[in-house]
């Protein structure tokens, strides 16, 4: 059969292949000049807009912004901070997004690092300051460098040639270049200078407790010095606390602590013949009325347990599902078959038998003692007064016992005036100061057994006050002792006198009788004068206020105040502990607590594995992480960075109009090519002769997707047309595409019917002829056409 | 120019066009090719300028074989070769006189000669008041006739007519036979016809060829073939040339009647 499309090579015979290359190649020439045109033009347009926008190059130092509403405010204000910048220029620009736009140009004498680096201070007093911006130029800034590392590079930065001086702002340090030619030499040896240096951020593990932080970096640093003899080896942790992140993941784990300090602590004693690892789940009955089956599935309402923790024989977890409140309440007093914990294996099976369970939970206990408050609370109120009853009666028998002293007294009185008529040898006893006496002492007597049965009867004081009661009667007792011994000689002394007074009236027995009578009453006196019942009385009088005090609390708030702290208790169940637990675990993983890490700058060439190990013993422990991060990066100025955003849109401009003019070019020009093309081959086959699977690619499918190649290459290539995603070999594949698609719409834009090549053929044209006076002037306009109207001889 | 055609074979894909076709057309002759649609004329006729290429056999032209031409030889050829369409295949562009002229101006012709040429061309087929008309601005008759006037104009050696008539209504189709009959009237190059008109056929032809399913079923003298046919195809023209016979003296005599007729209302005139 031959080469398929060798009929329509047939076309390019007789200099008609020339006519093509001679065309395309003015196309991409055309192409070239239209699309750098355009692109040029969009360049110089947005050129001068940012011009307008930022001045002329060099021109201001920086933007202060002021919201849009204080405008007026600050203008009259920005004269006063001008005047401490003498020379400085200031022009209003345009409002964007709220806020206007102060342009400020500094003196020469004024553009100093000094300046720069508090010009913060100059403008933050403006009403309505929202920040400012450096456009310094020509300058270049290093975007990104932690404050530790700034000092070590300032004056690094400013030995470069090139550079007049720098300063810092932020995170930031800017160049001030001496003029804009250094640009790109100062760029380079910028990024030079950056790229001897790494920032390694060290995580230390969660949950790593270290005494002190300054200490350990230090420590850190020497080992690495030790080991590696860095260049640079610099502890440069920064004070600025934690960012947003870590701030989040503290409290992550904090509340993964307090929702810790709520679940029930669930122990495992483990029997030895089943080791079990964090991680592992274990089962037991729970509320459960089943106890667990080896090699039965687990229920839903048994205790599951997943440990967390294992040391020497006991083992630590969290309860997962289940509720463990049988073993709170009843603790000890469960069986043994409650009580036995079950590994859970294959996922819910239940396994070998591991150890015993007891829970534990912190909650509880404190709704366990709020309850006991509770009524204690109760109670009080009942005690109080019993107590106060208890006091008054203290009170009562103190007051007793004044009045027997009193009578003891007067009885005394009355002995020594009885013993006193009985001096002399005849002095005869009178039967009325015998009656006089004995009322007397039975009178105390009567006074002593009340006061005895009164403190007798005082009997256990309760719980409030008690102490002091008892203090008060311990005082008593003796006193009430010798109290009653006393009463039963006066009883005895009474019956005697009584008798002699009737009988015998023997002055001599009656004197030796009240004589001794009246030495015990003086003793008996002397004893109840020792106890000082005025402070007794202040003690009691005082312990009654305060119980008066307590009756008087109101018990039903505080009842009311107990109950609420109990249900304000997190009602969380253990399971839903559990799981959320496991699931905080899981997301802080390894994340460190803020505050547990540190900055180090070093030289760049070390590996972060190397470091990563001598880091890892220094902390002695395997979980530290390492980020490895560059010191800044460097970005041109506002200006710089704008033209630099443009060059790409004229890039990107350049590479839409080329593909455009491919397009159209293709379309307008070769689709006449591609048509002709496939009615040569036609003419071997057409159309329902042919099966679906014999059809082969003729000339045409190779012509439209060549020539769309070339023709896009080229324009792209040389307008500098750079399209976002594309690479500059990809302009190949996407000329392929265009010409291919030209191929398939060839026919319906250029449609070339074969008669009219016959007729030429016919007369004895070459194909070149044909293409020149009868293909080509009737396509589209277009370069091909209009090239070959030189050529044609009917115009 | 003498055509002699041996063995030609041609296929498009599945469809066997020509199967192994002999021809002897003899220097001057007219050969007249008839068949129905689709049996391979018109490829036949093509293979003979190489307007197709064919697959197998022998095509000797002026005793050259066509296919073992150089290009530059085929393009000799071809201008020595008048070649009429069926769809006249005129250049839209080009004016009447620019379509007759192009063969000859692209083939060296100084232009004022080829326009001399044309132009008598075009007088020859009655087109000479339209020299500078566009194809588009002609009847379907008169577009035909510059097509002849095309061919004309590279005095032909050998003229090759592909259907000329078919795609014309039956008034056109009278204009371009009355040329055509003109044109074998008087002397004339070789010609290779095929058309579906079977009395201008017989008439003209010095040699008659059926072709059927890309095979040569008869040839021969048309007197012959009409007299004794071979083939189904042969027998089917002769019944189509008898009904045209009968037909033709019908019309003779009404013809006749109305001459007669004529010539009495004349008589009358005159005697008044
Ligand atoms: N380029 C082609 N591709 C495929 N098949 C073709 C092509 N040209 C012709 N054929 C087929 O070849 C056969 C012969 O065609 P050809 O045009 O020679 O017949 P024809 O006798 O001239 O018919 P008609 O009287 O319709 O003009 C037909 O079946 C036709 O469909
Ligand atoms: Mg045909």
């Amino acid at each position: 059969m031959g080469i398929p499309w060798g009929d329509g090579l047939l076309l390019f015979r007789d200099g008609f292949r020339r006519d093509v290359a001679v065309a395309v190649l003015l196309t991409i020439l055309l192409g070239i000049a239209v699309a750098a045109g355009v692109a040029w033009a969009t360049d110089a347009y947005f050129g001068e807009t940012v011009t307008g926008l930022l001045g002329e190059a060099g021109e201001y130092d920086l933007i202060v912004q002021v919201r849009e509403e204080a405008k007026g405010a600050a203008r009259a204000e920005m004269g006063r901070v001008l005047r401490q910048l003498p020379g400085a220029k200031v022009k209003e620009g345009l409002a964007i997004a709220g806020k206007v736009n102060f342009f400020v140009a500094l003196p020469a004498e004024l553009r100093t690092r000094r300046v720069f680096e508090s010009i913060g201070t100059y403008f933050n007093g403006l009403p309505g300051y929202a920040g400012y911006t450096f456009i310094i130029e020509p300058s270049l800034t290093v975007r990104g460098v932690p404050a530790g590392a700034q000092p070590l590079l300032l004056p690094q930065i400013e030995d470069l040639p090139g550079v007049d001086f720098a300063f810092r702002h932020g995170e930031s340090i800017t160049a001030v270049l001496k003029d804009a030619g250094a640009t790109s030499s100062v760029n380079a040896s910028l990024r030079r200078l950056l790229r001897r240096y790494q920032v390694v951020e060290v995580r230390l593990p969660l949950g790593y407790q270290t005494e002190d932080l300054p200490a350990l970096s230090e420590r850190i640093v020497n080992r690495l010095r030790d080991q590696f003899h860095p260049r640079t080896a610099v502890d440069i942790t920064g004070g600025e606390g934690g960012d947003d992140f870590q701030a989040f993941v503290s409290t992550l784990a904090e509340v993964r602590r307090f929702l810790e300090g709520y679940a029930s602590r669930v122990t495992v004693r483990l029997q030895g013949w089943e080791p079990l690892r964090p991680g592992d789940e274990v089962v037991a009955q729970g509320s459960s009325s089943v106890p667990p089956v080896v090699g039965e599935r687990v229920r839903s309402d048994h205790l599951r347990v997943r440990i967390q923790a294992v040391e020497g024989q006991t083992a630590r977890g969290l309860v997962v599902e289940g509720d463990p409140a049988p073993y709170l309440q009843s603790g000890a007093g469960l069986d043994q078959a409650a009580l036995t914990a079950y590994r859970v294996v294959k996922g819910d099976e239940i396994g070998p038998q591991v150890g015993l369970i007891r829970v534990e939970n912190e909650r509880w206990r404190i709704i366990r003692n709020l309850e006991e408050s509770l009524r204690m609370v109760e109670q009080l109120h009942g005690l109080a007064a019993e107590a106060r009853g208890a006091s008054e009666e203290v009170l009562a028998a103190l007051e007793a016992y004044d009045r027997t002293r009193e009578e003891l007294r007067q009885a005394q009185e009355v002995l020594q005036q009885v013993n006193a008529g009985l001096e002399g040898p005849l002095a005869q006893i009178r039967q009325s100061d015998v009656d006089r006496l004995v009322a007397e002492l039975n009178r105390v007597s009567t006074s002593i057994g009340s006061l005895i049965s009164q403190v007798e009867g005082v009997g256990a004081a309760p719980a409030p006050g008690q102490s002091e009661l008892s203090s008060v009667l311990n005082r008593l007792n003796p006193v009430v002792q010798i109290l009653a011994g006393f009463r039963k000689q006066i009883d005895l002394f009474v019956v005697e006198l009584q008798g002699f007074s009737r009988l015998s009236r023997s002055t001599g027995v009656v004197r030796e009788l009240l004589g001794q009578m009246e030495q015990a009453a003086g003793s008996t006196l002397e004893a109840m004068q020792g106890v000082d019942t005025a402070t007794l009385r202040l003690q009691l009088t005082s312990v009654l206020e305060r119980l008066e005090a307590l009756e008087q609390l109101d018990v039903a708030a505080l009842k009311a105040q107990l109950e609420e702290i109990k249900a304000a208790l997190p009602d969380l169940r253990d399971e839903e502990i559990g799981r959320s637990v496991r699931l905080i675990d899981q997301y802080i993983g390894g994340e460190t607590l803020p505050g547990q890490s540190l900055s180090l700058l070093l030289d760049r060439d070390l590996e972060p594995a190397a470091l990563k190990a001598a880091i890892g013993r220094e902390v002695k422990s395997d979980r530290v992480s390492l980020f490895a991060l560059p010191v800044g990066s460097v970005e041109p100025d506002v200006r710089g960075t704008v033209l630099h955003l443009l060059n790409s849109v004229r890039g990107t401009i350049a590479g839409l109009v080329a593909l455009v003019f491919t397009f159209l070019v293709l379309l307008l020009d070769h689709s006449t090519v591609i048509s002709a093309l496939r009615r040569l081959s036609e003419r071997r086959c057409r159309g329902a002769n042919r099966r679906w699977w014999q059809w082969r690619p003729d000339a045409s499918w190779l012509y439209g997707p060549l020539a769309g190649a070339a023709i896009f290459t080229g324009v792209y290539l040389g307008s500098g047309g750079r399209l976002p995603l594309l690479p500059a070999w990809g302009a190949v594949p996407v000329g392929l595409a265009l010409g291919l698609l030209t191929s398939l719409l060839a026919e319906r834009v250029s449609p070339v019917r074969d008669e009219q090549i016959l007729a030429g053929e016919a007369v004895g044209l070459t194909y070149a002829q044909v293409m020149r006076e009868i293909v080509i002037p009737a396509g589209r306009p277009g370069i091909l056409q209009w090239l070959n109207r030189r050529r044609q001889k009917f115009k | 120019m003498r055509v002699e055609v041996k063995g030609l074979k041609k296929r498009y894909g599945r469809t066997v066009a020509l199967n192994g076709v002999d021809l002897k057309v003899e220097e001057g002759e007219i050969a007249v090719i008839m068949g129905p649609s689709g049996c391979g004329k018109s490829t036949l006729i093509r293979c003979i300028n190489r307007l197709v290429e064919a697959d197998e056999g022998e095509i000797l032209v002026g005793g050259q074989d066509v296919r073992r031409m150089s290009p530059t030889e085929l393009l000799r050829l071809r201008r020595r070769v008048g070649f009429v369409f069926q769809h006249f295949n005129l250049v839209e562009r080009l004016t009447v006189l620019e379509n007759v002229i192009l063969g000859l101006v692209l083939s060296g012709v100084k232009r004022s000669e080829a326009e001399q040429r044309g132009a008598e061309a075009l007088r020859r087929v009655g087109m000479a008041r339209h020299l500078y008309r566009y194809p588009h601005q002609l009847s379907g008759g008169e577009q035909q006739r510059v097509g002849i006037a095309r061919a004309l104009a590279q005095q032909p050696e050998l003229m090759l007519w592909d259907e000329p008539t078919a795609s014309l209504d039956p008034i056109m189709v009278r204009e371009v036979l009355d040329v055509m009959q003109e044109l074998t009237a008087t002397s004339h190059p070789t010609m290779l016809i095929v058309t579906h008109e079977v009395p201008f056929a017989l008439r003209a032809a010095d040699r008659l060829v059926l072709l059927d399913r890309g095979r040569v079923v008869e040839e021969g003298p048309p007197s012959l073939v009409m007299a004794r046919p071979r083939s189904e195809l042969g027998r089917r023209y002769r019944d189509l040339w008898q009904a045209h016979l009968a037909d033709l003296s019908q019309q003779e005599i009404a013809g006749q009647k109305r001459t007669i007729s004529a010539c009495r209302r004349k008589l009358a005139q005159a005697g008044s």
